[in-house]
């Protein structure tokens, strides 16, 4: 007996002193799993110190910089999925893919963005075309447990288009990309995936009563990890395929990011397939304004008004424009309606859970 | 500094390990003073001096008592001077905003002071104010040597969170106190058993409380709200309660032994012993220096009713500088007289599960007073918790479903079978059981801590 209990007594004594040790390990900047910049020591300060801010960084950067930081948020993970947990950091973990949850919509702040959207389109005398993307937990809800009790995104579109004016024309992408065999959306990734994209891209096409055009796909790779990855810490997951698609009737691009920026001749970035998140092979990721041209100098030209849903639907729809600008106003702050006369249409394309979320809508103006 | 922090457990712990282990015993007092003001001073440097002066105040007001005993009237004075000192301290830090805004509700417009309240200062103005009166009641010799006074006082273990040790109860241990290594592993179990009880038991619960109030008021269902509180009282219980095991587990691993302050409350089957067995070291300090000095039972039973009710406000505006505390402190007072008078009997002539049942009906909503110091929350919670129009929802099937299971290991770690069933084992099979939790616990915890941005100490307010 006095045996284990020294046993106790090692096992304590070297996991503590151990992982104290290891500590003096170099830092790290990044974290590739979990996508974010980690702490670095904090300053101190007399300031700092009193406010007890000091201390707080210190357990942040001793936490952020722990000895096997991935390995204890994966024992984290498997610990959670034991207590048969439906929720682990905020999504549904289910076997083959993580759901992004959705519980309460902010139906204050929908309001508020609708007219927004409604009030733009007064003042400018244009038309717009709304698109809201459903996420996974609706459209993929047999997949979840009964138990969950998430928002009825159908019913909250519908309610939607209720508040909308008639010069603002939602075009509702629900049934379509419920109707779909295939899946719609990543499993490690809250955005839909090329083919949830492709079916949002046909159904405003034929909104425009356009005929959509024909693609060829290619997967450029296969070890896509996601946001949801990332947050929900289930690092066993497979990654998601990224793939790059090309109108089988060339067209040629000039894209720009941000005003008097960088010039590319693609919307694919190949280099950014080496980041962590490669999402950001379409469009480059967030940038508040990306301008782009393209060849078909005969067709109209598109204003987006959009989150980065848009950088998916950026690739499908520059066969069908001859200049589109994309605005992001979770970063861009300037008024838009001033130049919004040099475009033939307005499209507004959000994720209907970031409409419920985010404020950015409350800068159209 | 808390004890469920990366720096508590990886950088602070193995120091205070090595250096007091290491160090020659006579030393080791002195060591503890400074290596207590440093984990005190990590997340409170300008307030350690006020922790100083309060020790130094004390430390010469046993001796002066000392001194003058033969003349209990001089005596007496000094034992005066520190309870005024102390409860002067922790009147201005930590209520006099509170009266201000009271005040000013008059109409009046005094400017508020909004000091933050010093870390600890509910137990250390308890302690420090118990010694002189523990040496004017004979219980206890005068401390000559500063430092071994000093060590008592801002010993870190319980420093910041109880138990409230008495002045008495150490006294001893402070110039002998035996280090083995029965009592080494035995205080290594005991926090690892009170880590877990902190990480892992009370900051889900926690999750779970605060994860249901946030729903939209519509969604609100009788069940849904019980489960809510639910997770109150449980985030509340293994939090305090994890805190003060690794706060005995600390002192044993250290050679001392602290008074025990939770046995198993929500066991209880009257309210009377739920109040023996929830904070114990708080109630008996209000028995011994407030109830008993007032007279007790001794002088009658109107007077045993006063006493009694004097108490239990004065345990509820310890809690907070908030009516909802004192209103909390007197709802058990009432309750308490109420058994005294006769309900104690009624209760125990009952089935066992119907006076459980009872008694934590009572306690729960006690919980409701306590948890909400905005009176309109309150006020929503007693009427989502009566408002049977809506008695269960998907939302709650929700919550039990994500919770369940963690929900049976909170009941099973609230009652003593854990307990009973590990001690019907062979000693041998107990110590192979024991090193195994010991050995998950903390690897879950570290885990846990790593991951959670959810980590905070609810008895940090007190």
């Amino acid at each position: 007996m006095k045996k284990i209990q020294l046993c106790t007594c090692v096992f304590f004594l070297l996991f503590v002193f151990g992982f104290s040790f290891l500590q003096l390990l170099p830092d790290k900047s990044f974290s590739d799993q979990e996508n974010r910049v980690l702490a670095q020591v904090p300053e101190w300060s007399i300031e700092a110190a009193a406010s007890g801010q000091f201390s707080d960084q210190m357990e942040e950067y001793a936490s952020d910089q722990f000895p096997f930081r991935n390995m204890w948020i994966l024992i984290n993970h498997l610990y959670e999925r034991a207590l048969m947990k439906l929720e682990i950091g905020g999504n549904y973990v289910l076997s083959d893919r993580i759901i992004q949850q959705f519980r309460v919509a902010d139906e204050q702040n929908i309001k508020k963005s609708i007219s927004k959207i409604n009030d733009f389109s007064l003042k400018t005398g244009k038309n717009i075309d709304l698109l809201l993307i459903p996420t996974a937990s609706a459209i993929d809800r047999e997949h979840l447990s009964s138990f969950a009790n998430e928002v009825d995104q159908q019913a909250l579109l519908s309610q939607i288009e209720s508040q909308l004016i008639e010069t603002v024309q939602m075009v509702n992408v629900y049934d379509v990309l419920d109707a779909s065999e295939k899946d719609v959306y990543y499993a490690t990734d809250h955005h839909y995936n090329e083919h949830g994209a492709y079916l949002v891209y046909e159904a405003y096409m034929n909104h425009l009563g356009k005929q959509p055009a024909e693609f060829t796909f290619e997967t450029v790779s296969d070890s896509f990890c996601g946001t949801l990855y990332s947050s929900s810490g289930a690092f066993y997951m497979k990654g998601d395929k990224i793939v790059r698609m090309d109108p089988v009737e060339e067209v040629e691009v000039r894209v720009e990011y941000e005003q008097n920026g960088e010039i590319f001749d693609s919307v694919f970035h190949e280099e950014n397939l080496d980041r962590k998140d490669q999402y950001t092979y379409y469009l480059d990721g967030n940038h508040s304004i990306v301008e782009i041209e393209t060849s078909n100098s005969q067709a109209p030209s598109l204003l987006v008004i959009a989150d980065s849903y848009s950088h998916l639907m950026i690739p499908y729809l520059i066969s069908d424009f001859s200049r589109i600008q994309v605005v992001d106003l979770r970063y861009y702050r300037n008024v838009i309606s001033d130049h919004s006369e040099e475009f033939d249409q307005i499209l507004v394309l959000y994720s209907l859970e970031n409409l419920s979320e985010d404020d950015g809508l409350s800068w159209l103006r | 500094m808390v004890f469920s922090s990366i720096i508590f457990l990886f950088w602070y712990l193995p120091v205070v390990l090595a250096v007091m282990k290491l160090s020659p015993l006579k030393w080791r007092n002195a060591l503890l003073f400074v290596l207590s003001l440093i984990f005190y001073g990590w997340s409170e440097p300008f307030y350690i001096f006020l922790m100083l002066t309060s020790t130094v105040v004390d430390y010469f007001n046993g001796m002066m008592v000392e001194k003058h005993l033969p003349d209990k009237k001089k005596a007496r004075r000094y034992v005066i001077f520190s309870v005024v000192f102390n409860m002067g301290l922790l009147g201005f830090f930590k209520y006099a905003d509170w009266i201000i805004g009271m005040i000013n509700s008059f109409g009046l417009s005094l400017p508020l002071l909004g000091l933050s309240l010093p870390v600890g200062i509910s137990f250390y103005s308890f302690q420090t104010m118990s010694y002189p009166i523990d040496v004017y009641r004979g219980q206890a010799k005068s401390q000559k040597n500063i430092v071994d006074f000093g060590a008592y006082v801002v010993m870190f273990p319980q420093l910041i969170a109880g138990p409230i040790v008495r002045y008495k109860d150490i006294d001893d241990q402070l110039r002998n106190r035996s280090e083995t290594m029965d009592k080494f592993v035995n205080g290594i179990e005991r926090f690892v058993c009170g880590l877990a009880k902190k990480v892992l038991l009370a900051n889900t619960a926690g999750l779970m409380h605060t994860q249901i109030l946030s729903l939209p008021a519509e969604r609100a269902s009788v069940l849904s709200s019980v489960l809510a509180m639910s997770g109150f009282a449980l985030q509340i219980y293994f939090d305090f309660s994890g805190y003060s095991d690794m706060a005995i587990g600390l002192g044993k691993m250290f050679g001392f032994e602290l008074m025990e302050n939770f046995n198993y409350p929500y066991v209880s089957r009257s309210i009377t012993e739920f109040w023996r067995r929830w904070h114990i070291s708080l109630s008996t300090f209000f028995r011994d220096y407030v109830y008993i000095p007032l007279g007790g039972n001794r002088k009658g039973i109107r007077r045993q009713i006063l006493n009694i009710m004097t108490v239990w406000f004065l345990t509820g505006l310890w809690h907070g500088a908030s009516w909802n505390f004192v209103l909390w402190g007197v709802y058990f007072g009432v309750l308490l007289i109420i058994e005294k008078l006769f309900f104690k009997q009624v209760l125990d002539q009952m089935p066992k599960v119907l006076s459980w049942f009872l008694t934590m009906v009572l306690v729960w909503i006690g919980w409701v007073f306590f948890a909400f110091e905005d009176t309109q929350q309150m006020l929503a919670m007693f009427r989502n918790l009566t408002d049977f129009s809506s008695f269960i929802n998907q939302d709650t099937l929700y919550v039990v479903r994500q919770y369940g299971i963690f929900l049976v290991v909170c009941l099973v770690a609230s009652t003593p079978l854990g307990l009973s069933k590990l001690h019907s084992l062979d000693e041998k099979q107990q110590s192979i059981i024991k090193m195994v939790l010991v050995m998950t616990g903390m690897v879950i915890c570290t885990a846990s801590l790593i991951n959670a941005s959810f980590n905070p100490f609810l008895y940090f307010r007190f």
